[in-house]
């Protein structure tokens, strides 16, 4: 684990560090607790907290994984000098997606703790899913407004979760039992998701060791 | 004194959008530098890479250290960890800062020196103190960049180093000083170390090659040490009265109001007896840029 999470820290700054792990964060987590406990936001309207925290995720990871599916930048020799760069590489993808799953569940937990609603999860689990889906587009790009652009057009979908979201508490009492099982479906397609993730872009560095139209 | 090879390769092949590399034998000798030289485009970087593991989608054999096989490249990390590699491209994380260089390469490799790293960087002005490790590697110039390169293989415990044009980007007074890193690298370790470098800029990296290996349209059209080559070609100078019949002998031939001179080979100079001529040893450079003329005029 410990050289994972420096296979993980190689690919962050130093401003990354503080900003994109440490001084975002609790300024999300603050605004969340403020929104949670002073405000009182309830079920669909937490969606608007969680769309900041999308579009947080999604264009930091400009200054860290950005345009790494990209060939021009994929490409990446240092590493492939080594036998143990492509695992560095690897380490260093995962243990991201542990960070954001950490982080979004402890999101879950403040607005859990201030609203009483199980449904925070849900929220924390779609909204996970929802940022994964926008990192595998946005790994493509090498632009920072492209990535801006991203994680902006991502707030559409979140937007319509927290749609229905606000439709189910109307018209429908979930029960625990329900929330369990919607729960359990949507943390297993998680790590679906993630393994994918993963799994795409390594597949795009990896195809780097091979020029496309080799006969 | 039998001559031992740090890489063998046999029916290397690729074909790539059109360009076809085609080498059924080639050998870097051990102990030597070894400049590969060719025109733009002859397949010097395609070349380097397949040896160097960077690419892998080609046909062929390739033995390194007299043991290793290319499986054996990506599978045991001994043999890249003996292989110190620069090339141009991305080959740093542009966002990575040159301290992050240092850790990254202390992961990657158990040959890595951090102190040396640190002094080579002070040696070669890529860092003038320890605050210039704060550089971002996308803020270097291109020939700051190649010079944080050769600092991070020179750092390391390697047998190969493995250049892609390493003097391209560089100002003189510092391909002189590539020169007397090169040479002084080969005599650390009396005769186990090697260079293999690539460039199309041979007059540069003349005075520390010891062997080339000439290529054109993916193919390697000469090779040998320089010493012999210098003995396979020479160079001829003679009256404009004969430049007719010196043109049928000579590889390459420029002519002026005063006389021509060009390269031959050395066994075809008896077909110019009888012409007013002088002969000079040629240089490298002189060799090199004849045998790509006279493959490119036969090609075309």
């Amino acid at each position: 684990m410990k050289k994972s999470i420096k296979s993980y820290l190689v690919f962050t700054s130093l401003s990354y560090r503080i900003w994109g792990l440490v001084i975002v964060p609790l300024l999300l987590a603050g605004v969340t607790v403020f929104g949670v406990c002073v405000v009182k936001l309830r079920g669909a309207q937490l969606y608007m907290i969680a769309s900041y925290v999308l579009v947080f995720e999604i264009l930091s990871d400009y200054w860290l994984f950005g345009g790494i599916c990209e060939k021009q930048t994929r490409e990446m020799e240092y590493l492939k000098t080594s036998l143990r760069g492509i695992g560095m590489l690897k380490r260093g993808l995962i243990i991201d997606l542990l960070r954001r799953a950490v982080y979004l569940l402890l999101f879950s937990i403040f607005c859990f703790a201030g609203s009483g609603q199980m449904e925070s999860f849900i929220m924390g689990a779609e909204l996970y899913l929802v940022i994964l889906i926008g990192l595998n587009i946005s790994r493509y790009l090498t632009i920072i407004q492209q990535q801006l652009l991203v994680s902006m057009l991502a707030i559409f979908p979140m937007s319509l979760l927290g749609l229905l979201e606000g439709c189910l508490e109307d018209n429908f009492i979930r029960s625990t039992y329900m929330i369990g099982m919607e729960l359990t479906i949507l943390y297993i397609v998680a790590v679906v998701v993630s393994i994918i993730t993963v799994q795409h872009a390594m597949s795009r560095v990896k195809g780097s060791y091979y020029e496309k139209g080799t006969e | 004194m039998e001559l031992s090879y740090v890489i063998e390769a046999h029916n290397l092949y690729k074909k790539y959008r059109g360009f076809e590399l085609s080498i059924p034998n080639m050998g870097i000798p051990k102990g030597f530098a070894t400049a590969l030289i060719g025109e733009n485009g002859a397949g010097k970087t395609t070349l380097l890479n397949i040896l160097a593991g960077i690419r892998l989608n080609y046909q062929g054999q390739i033995r390194y250290f007299g043991q290793y096989n290319d499986k054996d490249r990506e599978e045991n990390p001994i043999v890249k960890e003996k292989i110190g590699y620069t090339g141009p491209g991305n080959y740093y994380l542009p966002q990575w800062k040159i301290a992050q260089v240092a850790k990254v390469s202390e992961l990657l490799f158990d040959n890595f020196h951090v102190d040396r790293f640190n002094q080579w960087c002070l040696d070669l002005a890529v860092t003038k103190d320890a605050k210039d490790k704060g550089k971002k590697v996308s803020s270097l110039s291109d020939g700051n960049r190649m010079k944080l390169m050769i600092a991070g293989v020179l750092a390391r415990d390697t047998e190969l180093l493995m250049m892609d044009e390493p003097a391209s980007p560089l100002d003189p007074l510092m391909r002189d000083r590539l020169c007397e890193l090169i040479r002084n690298y080969l005599c650390e370790d009396e005769g186990q170390r090697s260079v293999f470098f690539s460039t199309h800029n041979i007059a540069d990296m003349e005075n520390v090659t010891d062997y080339a290996i000439i290529m054109a349209g993916g193919k390697i059209v000469e090779s040998g040490f320089v010493e012999d080559l210098k003995e396979k070609y020479i160079f001829v100078k003679g009256e404009l009265s004969d430049v007719q019949r010196a043109g049928e002998v000579l590889f390459t031939m420029s002519s002026n109001k005063y006389g021509y001179e060009g390269i031959c080979l050395a066994d075809r100079i008896d077909q110019l007896s009888g012409c007013d001529i002088s002969v000079e040893v040629p240089s490298l450079s002189q060799i090199s840029v004849a045998v790509m003329k006279n493959h490119s005029r036969l090609a075309g």
